[in-house]
C-alpha cells in the first residue's frame, strides 16, 4: 500500500478523518498476510468480518478482529474506533484448547 | 537451547468435544437451595459502604476501646443475618450454586448462538462461546480472555488485592512472530510495569498455558496443566517485557535478577479437554489471596461456577475478601477497633481455611509449618497489622490451635474436605457462629497464656 490514492483524503490527515465518507484498511492475518478494504466511516465491522471470513474460507463467528490490542466487536465503526487510512486491523482465528500431549518436546 | 516455542496455528475446527453433556446433568454441588440462598444473598451479596458504616457506628459504640477481649456486642453485627450456614455461603472454594444461578446459567444457555450476554474489555461473549465451559468442551479464546478480564476487575474492587494485568490469548503468538512493533500499541493504555502482577496466556498448539510475571518477586513461571515444560516460552517472555520496558521506559533494565522457573506443584488435568480451566484456575489462585487448591474432580463445578460468573461479570467475593472489605472500608481513626476485629476474624478464618482446604498443610501436624504460613499470610495480606493480635496469634502454642480446631470439630476424615463446610445440615452439630469461634480463639490463647505464665512463677 505504498501508493497514496488521492481519493477521498484531500485534507489534513487526522483533521479530515470526522468528515471523510470513506477510509481504507488493512486487515492483516495471523500468517502476514494482508487483506485491503475501503469501505465507509460508518460501517459495522460485522460486515469487514462477514467478508474476511469468507475470503480465508473460515467461519465468520470465529474471526477475532483486534485493533492495537482491543477487540473490534461486530457493531464498532470506523469512526467509533476514529481509525485513520492505512490502519492496520489484525485479525485471528478462534483458539481452542484441550490438551497438546507432545508440548514438552518443543 | 534454540527459542521455539512452538507456536502453531490450530485450524479455527481443531478438535472439539462434542456438545454432548446434558447442561441439567451437571452435579451441582450443595443445593441446599433456599436456605442457603437466603443467606448468601444476605450475606455475601454486595456489601454497600453504608452497610459497613452503619454497622461499624454500632459496633463502635458498643466496643470498649482499651481491650482486646471482644464483647458479645463487638461480634453480634457481623454474624447478624447469618447462622450455621455463614461458611458455605462464604466458603472461598466452593460457594453453593443456588437455584437462582442455576436458573441464570440455564437462561443463558436458551439463547441463541450470537447473543451476546455481556462484554469484556470490548469483546462480546456470546451464547456459543459460553457454551465452551459445558460438559468436556474445550474452551476458547472468548472465554479464557473474559475470565482473565473478570480477574481484573474483580481485583480492582477488593482492596489490597495485587494490581493485575492480563494479556490476550493472542498476544506472545503475535509478538514471538511478527517482532515487538506489532503488539507496541497493545499496552498503549496501561503501564504494564505499575502492575504487581501479569498473566500471560499462552495458546500452543491446541493447548492452553499460563505465564505467570509477578513484578514484586521478580519471578517469571510457566504453569502448564499437563505438567510440561517451555523454558523457550519464558525467554520469550522476559524478551518482551525487556523490549517494553526499553520502549515505553526509555531506559534499559536489566531483567538477570529475575527467576524463570516452572511450577509443577499444581494440580493437572487428567483429560484431553480441561486444559482451559486449569489455567483460569491457575490465574485466580495467582491473584485471589483466599482461594484453596483444588483437584480434577473440582473441575465440573468449576466450569459451572465460572459459567454463571462470567454471566453476572461478577465472582462473588470469598468470606476472605469480604473481610477485606469490611477491614478496608472503615478509616481507622474513625473506629480505632474496626480493623483490628475484622483483621483477626481474618487470621481466624484464613487458618481454618487454609487447614480445610490443604489437608496435607494441617497445622495441628505441622505446627511450625502452619506458623510459618500464618507469618506469611501475615506479610501477604498486608492487614494483619496490629502487631499485638497478630503475635498473638502467631504465639499461640500448637496446643492452642488444636484446641481451637477441636473445637470446631474440624476432623479430617481420610484426609477429604470434610462435615461442615459440604453438607451442613447433615452435620450434627451447627457450626459455631464467627462470634463464638473468635472467642473461642480468645478462650484457647488466654488459657494457654495464663497456663504459661504460671509454669513460669512456678519455675521461678
Amino acid at each position: 500500500m505504498s501508493n497514496p490514492e488521492s481519493g477521498e483524503n484531500q485534507g489534513g490527515p487526522s483533521s479530515s478523518s470526522e468528515h471523510k465518507e470513506f477510509i481504507k484498511l488493512k486487515v492483516k492475518g495471523q500468517e502476514g498476510d494482508e487483506i485491503h478494504f475501503r469501505l465507509k466511516m460508518t460501517t459495522p465491522f460485522s460486515k469487514i468480518k462477514k467478508n474476511y471470513a469468507e475470503r480465508v474460507g473460515v467461519a465468520a463467528g470465529s474471526i477475532r478482529l483486534i485493533f492495537d490490542g482491543n477487540p473490534v466487536s461486530d457493531s464498532d465503526t470506523p469512526r467509533n474506533l476514529s481509525l485513520e487510512d492505512d490502519d492496520i486491523i489484525e485479525a485471528f482465528v478462534e483458539q481452542t484448547g484441550g490438551m497438546l500431549p507432545g508440548l514438552s518436546a518443543c | 537451547m534454540t527459542i521455539s516455542p512452538c507456536f502453531k496455528h490450530s485450524s479455527s475446527n481443531s478438535k472439539r468435544a462434542t456438545y454432548s453433556v446434558e447442561v441439567s446433568s451437571i452435579p451441582v454441588q450443595k443445593m441446599e437451595s433456599s436456605k442457603i440462598q437466603s443467606e448468601l444473598q444476605g450475606a455475601a451479596g454486595p456489601i454497600r459502604k453504608r452497610d459497613v458504616d452503619r454497622r461499624m457506628r454500632n459496633n463502635a459504640r458498643s466496643m470498649k476501646p482499651t481491650e482486646a477481649s471482644p464483647s458479645e456486642e463487638d461480634n453480634i453485627e457481623l454474624c447478624s443475618e447469618s447462622s450455621s450456614g455463614f461458611f458455605d455461603a462464604f466458603d472461598p472454594q466452593y460457594p453453593p450454586i443456588t437455584k437462582k444461578m442455576n436458573q441464570a446459567i440455564e437462561n443463558a444457555l436458551k439463547c441463541p448462538a450470537n447473543h451476546v450476554l455481556t462484554h469484556f474489555a470490548g469483546q462480546p461473549l456470546t451464547r456459543s462461546d459460553l457454551e465452551t465451559l459445558v460438559g468436556d468442551n474445550w474452551l476458547n479464546d472468548t472465554i479464557v480472555n473474559a475470565y482473565l478480564n473478570l480477574l481484573v476487575i474483580q481485583s480492582k474492587e477488593i482492596p489490597f488485592s495485587p494490581k493485575i494485568y492480563t494479556f490476550s490469548t493472542f498476544f506472545l503468538e503475535r509478538y514471538f512472530v511478527m517482532g515487538y512493533n506489532a503488539v507496541r500499541e497493545w499496552t498503549r493504555d496501561e503501564d504494564i510495569f505499575a502492575h504487581d502482577i501479569l498473566l500471560v496466556p499462552v495458546h500452543v498448539g491446541a493447548h492452553l498455558c499460563l505465564v505467570v510475571v509477578d513484578q514484586r518477586k521478580k519471578t517469571i513461571t510457566f504453569m502448564d496443566p499437563n505438567g510440561g515444560k517451555n523454558e523457550p516460552l519464558l525467554v520469550v517472555v522476559l524478551a518482551y517485557l525487556t523490549d517494553e520496558f526499553r520502549v515505553k521506559k526509555n531506559s534499559q533494565v536489566c531483567f538477570s535478577d529475575w527467576q524463570m522457573e516452572t511450577e509443577h506443584d499444581l494440580p493437572k488435568q487428567v483429560n484431553p479437554s480441561d486444559c482451559g480451566v486449569f489455567v483460569l484456575k491457575y490465574a485466580e489462585l495467582a491473584t485471589r489471596s483466599c482461594i484453596g487448591g483444588f483437584s480434577h474432580g473440582d473441575v465440573p463445578y468449576i466450569r459451572r461456577k465460572m459459567m454463571h460468573d462470567l454471566i453476572e461479570t461478577r465472582i462473588p467475593p470469598g468470606l476472605m475478601e469480604v473481610l477485606d472489605r469490611f477491614a478496608s472500608g472503615i478509616s481507622p481513626d474513625y473506629v480505632p477497633r474496626a480493623r483490628p476485629l475484622a483483621t483477626e476474624i481474618q487470621a481466624t478464618m484464613r487458618s481454618v481455611f487454609n487447614f480445610q482446604f490443604s489437608p496435607h498443610k494441617t497445622p495441628i501436624q505441622n505446627p511450625t509449618k502452619f506458623r510459618k504460613l500464618l507469618q506469611e499470610v501475615t506479610e501477604v495480606g498486608g492487614l494483619l497489622d496490629d502487631t499485638v493480635i497478630t503475635s498473638r496469634l502467631l504465639e499461640a502454642s500448637p496446643d492452642t490451635w488444636a484446641n481451637f480446631i477441636q473445637s470446631w470439630e474440624l476432623s479430617l476424615v481420610n484426609g477429604k474436605r470434610s462435615s461442615i463446610f459440604m453438607q451442613p445440615s447433615k452435620t450434627k452439630k451447627a457450626a459455631p457462629s464467627e462470634r463464638q469461634t473468635i472467642l473461642n480463639l480468645y478462650g484457647a490463647i488466654e488459657n494457654e497464656e495464663t497456663r504459661l505464665k504460671c509454669r513460669s512463677r512456678n519455675q521461678q
